[in-house]
């Protein structure tokens, strides 16, 4: 850069602002309360916030695909906008310093998590049968030994073995690490074991991709506690 | 008969479950609230420890599982992510803490991008991996980390394919010849101060920029370039011309364009430096090239903010450096400058705002810190022994407007010291106070202040448990004793082992393993607390500077501050008696509560002769506006 435009040149750029104000319970079904979005908002810390794009990105790397996996990149399922992360809970040091921004549930980030988390689940849901989720038709990425074994236990029709739960619980640890409490493995593990299940009879990507969409979306996977 | 079956039935279901459990241990572990517990642990320990990295199916869980969670970290403390983490903390103390530090490239070496920002943030990450010295986050003397290497050199650029060193030294060599017509074309100005000064920049502009060019086809970065050539070198000619023309004074010109060629020319030594030529691949902060201690015979630059910093905290002409003073009191000794009134020493009372006991709350403590400042103007520029200083706003003080600015900081000539510039405790007391002139000086008072180093704790309290939640201040401040400890022995390492500590504290405290925790309890006291029915977020602040006369055995005033419960009117308060004896609403006690910590009468003013430090009044007051505003249906 020339010195004499150097001078000249804005280093500062503007964050965009998320003005909606209310805030959206999560979706999740059959889950025990973490806490209502009045006692989020109440509380004022980071608890009940969003872990924010970045840590969960990383997160996902982490339990589903090869160590050291470089290409995966959740901001795909919204459209390729990169500029969207922002209203998905990240650090900004701009203008007042050091600040985590849309870090609380809203509508309009609730609906982007939804989109970005459905996204990944049906593709992960029709990749049963292979090593590998294809993202956008040619990003093809690795599972990681541990999640491949997993999926495939379940990846078979029907889907659910009603004796055992054992590749429900491999699954659901896969996926879900331990950030949530047993109680919600039960009321998850219980939903979809139950003979009058919506999806007792579904096909086994359909049960996997509601099974996947329902820990994703959980508020133990999604926000600090 | 039906009895009996159901019986069996149980018999039956005991059996299944009894063969199930033998043959499936997840089964085991699946219904043991221990395992969960533990390994809900580890993967948060595992996540705050390497850089938001869990435990990765690849690692052996159940070796990990056996140990115990001290041996869990010590072990996580040796993976290298720690120093990501470490980083991550440092940035977010700092208040500098933005997406992310460092972008990946495809073949996965990383860029820290951040070292742009702080390379203070670096410097003590890899310090606590090396045992070395911690506080070193503070040193102003920094290293340069190297993150670009030379720029290729491309067939267009180089159409007779001549050698690629030979192309970038003669590319150089041409940056030196246009330097030497630059300081030509200032001589001659300068023998005739009559010419036409617009004339004189627009020409000098262009010599400038072909220097530049020069200097970007030789493919030397211009991060290299700006910190060993020193981008101030025409600070005089860039803020005379954009500024001020008038200003222009073509001697100091001259000299700073003649330290520049000489800078210049030795840079010509780094197309032989091996970090630059093949930059390493680099994978985390341990691994990036660091040049310190005067390489290329170019002395090193004081570093107190980078560029960049500088430019999320611009001065004016009117906010004299405040903000870069509220930035320092926020980051480094906590201090969100509640605005509690102070009582103020007659005689720096007058009509001005700032010496109004409302205004002077933030006044008294913010001006003197941004008298460190006072001689820094656009983008950190050091205009010390200038006759000029120009702001990041682009005004300009000179002369009598300079002197008029600089005399807001000059102390009393009764003060026995030239500047008020300091970090402040008391507006009536100097000798709690902690004077200086310069930013070495304003270091010096960070790295020896016990503020500091409970606000460093604060911070990692905030980092790894949550901001926000409520901490009990002496447990808080028995951890930062480790840091005390530590500024002792500050060639040791032992302030590295200090952070370690107290990060392994933190990790294994009950905030920690707590899940959704109630953000006004106190899950972690300090070893010996003594029960209290206060509130925990301030019973230690209550019990050091107001129960020595407001307690049971001696309530001063009627009021005891030893106790907080219901009382005979149902509400929970402190026990504040009238002269009949009669209990007082908690509205009347909570009135008499921030009178007594903000009033601006010294004899008034509680603990009555007695100092508290700046933070614990905020502290103090702070809970008791908020109860007093929950008091009165939320308005304060």
């Amino acid at each position: 850069m020339r010195y004499w435009n150097k001078f000249c040149a804005s280093q500062v750029s503007k964050v965009g602002r998320c003005g909606l104000a209310f805030a959206l319970l999560m979706s999740s079904f059959g889950c025990s309360r973490l806490k209502d979005s009045s006692e989020i908002k109440a509380a004022g810390n980071r608890v009940g916030e969003f872990k924010g794009i970045f840590a969960t990105n990383r997160i996902i790397v982490t339990r589903l695909f090869k160590a050291g996996e470089l290409k995966f990149d959740l901001t795909r399922y919204l459209g390729g906008d990169a500029s969207l992360i922002e209203l998905l809970g990240v650090y900004s040091n701009i203008g007042p310093l050091n600040d985590f921004r849309n870090g609380t549930p809203n509508s309009l980030n609730m609906l982007l998590w939804n989109m970005a988390l459905s996204g990944l689940s049906k593709d992960i849901a029709e990749s049963c049968g292979t090593q590998q989720i294809v993202i956008e038709k040619f990003i093809r990425i690795d599972y990681n030994p541990h999640f491949a074994d997993r999926l495939g236990a379940l990846c078979k029709e029907p889907v659910i073995d009603f004796k055992n739960e054992e590749s429900l619980l491999n699954f659901w640890w896969a996926v879900q690490g331990f950030d949530a409490p047993r109680e919600e493995y039960v009321a998850w593990r219980d939903f979809f074991m139950s003979p009058q299940s919506p999806y007792a009879k579904a096909s086994s990507k359909e049960v996997i991709n509601a099974m996947l969409k329902t820990m994703f979306l959980n508020p133990y996977f999604l926000l600090e506690h | 008969m039906i009895f009996s079956l159901r019986n069996s039935f149980w018999v039956l279901a005991a059996l299944i479950s009894f063969t199930s459990c033998t043959r499936s241990e997840s089964r085991i572990k699946n219904t043991d609230p221990e395992f969960w517990a533990k390994r809900a642990w580890l993967e948060k320990a595992s996540r705050a420890i390497r850089f938001g990295d869990g435990v990765s199916p690849s690692e052996d869980v159940d070796s990990l599982m056996s140990k115990s969670k001290e041996q869990i970290i010590d072990l996580f403390m040796q993976d290298k992510r720690f120093i990501d983490t470490v980083v991550d903390f440092n940035l977010f103390y700092l208040g500098l803490k933005d997406k992310s530090f460092f972008y990946t490239m495809p073949d996965g070496a990383r860029t820290y991008i951040g070292v742009e920002l702080s390379p203070h943030a670096f410097t003590a990450a890899r310090a606590v991996w090396e045992g070395k010295d911690y506080f070193s986050i503070f040193d102003m003397n920094q290293p340069f980390y190297l993150q670009y290497g030379l720029d290729s050199i491309s067939a267009e650029k180089n159409p007779t394919n001549k050698p690629e060193r030979e192309y970038r030294l003669e590319a150089l060599n041409q940056s030196l010849l246009e330097t030497d017509s630059l300081l030509d074309f200032i001589k001659s100005a300068k023998d005739h101060q009559g010419a036409d000064r617009k004339v004189f920049c627009e020409e000098a502009g262009k010599k400038l920029n072909s220097i530049s060019d020069a200097i970007d086809r030789s493919g030397v970065p211009f991060q290299i370039r700006d910190r060993f050539t020193g981008f101030g070198f025409s600070k005089q000619l860039i803020f005379g011309c954009f500024v001020d023309p008038s200003s222009l004074h073509f001697e100091a010109i001259l000299k700073e364009v003649l330290v520049y060629k000489e800078r210049l020319f030795k840079l010509k030594d780094i197309l032989d430096f091996p970090g630059v030529v093949t930059p390493p691949k680099v994978q985390n902060p341990l691994e990036i090239v660091a040049i310190k201690d005067g390489a290329f015979g170019i002395p090193d630059d004081d570093v107190f903010f980078t560029d960049q910093t500088w430019v999320l905290l611009p001065n004016s002409s009117t906010n004299y450096n405040r903000k870069r003073a509220a930035y320092v009191l926020k980051n480094y000794f906590c201090d969100d400058l509640t605005p509690i009134n102070v009582a103020l020493p007659s005689m720096h009372t007058g009509n001005k705002h700032a010496s109004d006991p409302s205004c002077a709350s933030c006044h008294y403590k913010m001006d003197p810190m941004a008298g460190f400042f006072k001689n820094i103007g656009i983008i950190g520029n050091d205009f010390e022994n200038t006759n000029v200083l120009v702001f990041d706003d682009g005004a300009t003080f000179k002369n009598e407007a300079l002197n008029t600015y600089l005399s807001a900081w000059l102390a009393p000539t009764e003060a026995g010291r030239k500047w008020n510039v300091g970090y402040i405790r008391s507006a009536t007391d100097s000798s709690r106070n902690s004077y200086g002139e310069s930013l070495r000086d304003l270091v010096t008072i960070i790295k020896n202040s016990s503020e500091v180093k409970q606000c460093l704790t604060k911070r990692m309290t905030e980092y790894f448990l949550g901001k926000d939640q409520v901490y009990d201040t002496e447990w808080v401040n028995s951890l930062a004793q480790r840091f005390e400890q530590a500024k002792a022995n500050p060639n040791t390492g032992d302030s590295s082992q200090a952070f370690k500590e107290i990060t392994k504290s933190l990790l294994l405290s009950n905030t920690f393993v707590r899940a959704d925790p109630e953000k006004n309890q106190c899950y972690d006291f300090a070893p010996g607390h003594e029960n209290s029915t206060l509130p925990c977020e301030i019973s230690y602040l209550i019990k050091k500077n107001c129960v020595q006369c407001h307690s049971s055995n001696g309530a001063a005033g009627g009021l005891d501050l030893s106790s907080w419960k219901t009382q005979g009117n149902g509400e929970t308060n402190f026990s504040y008696l009238d002269a009949a004896g009669l209990q007082h609403s908690k509205k009347s006690t909570f009135g008499k509560l921030l009178e007594s910590l903000s009033t601006a009468d010294e004899s008034k003013l509680m603990p009555l002769g007695m100092f508290m430090s700046p933070n614990d009044r905020a502290q103090i007051y702070k809970w008791v506006s908020r109860e007093a505003t929950s008091i009165s249906g939320g308005r304060p």
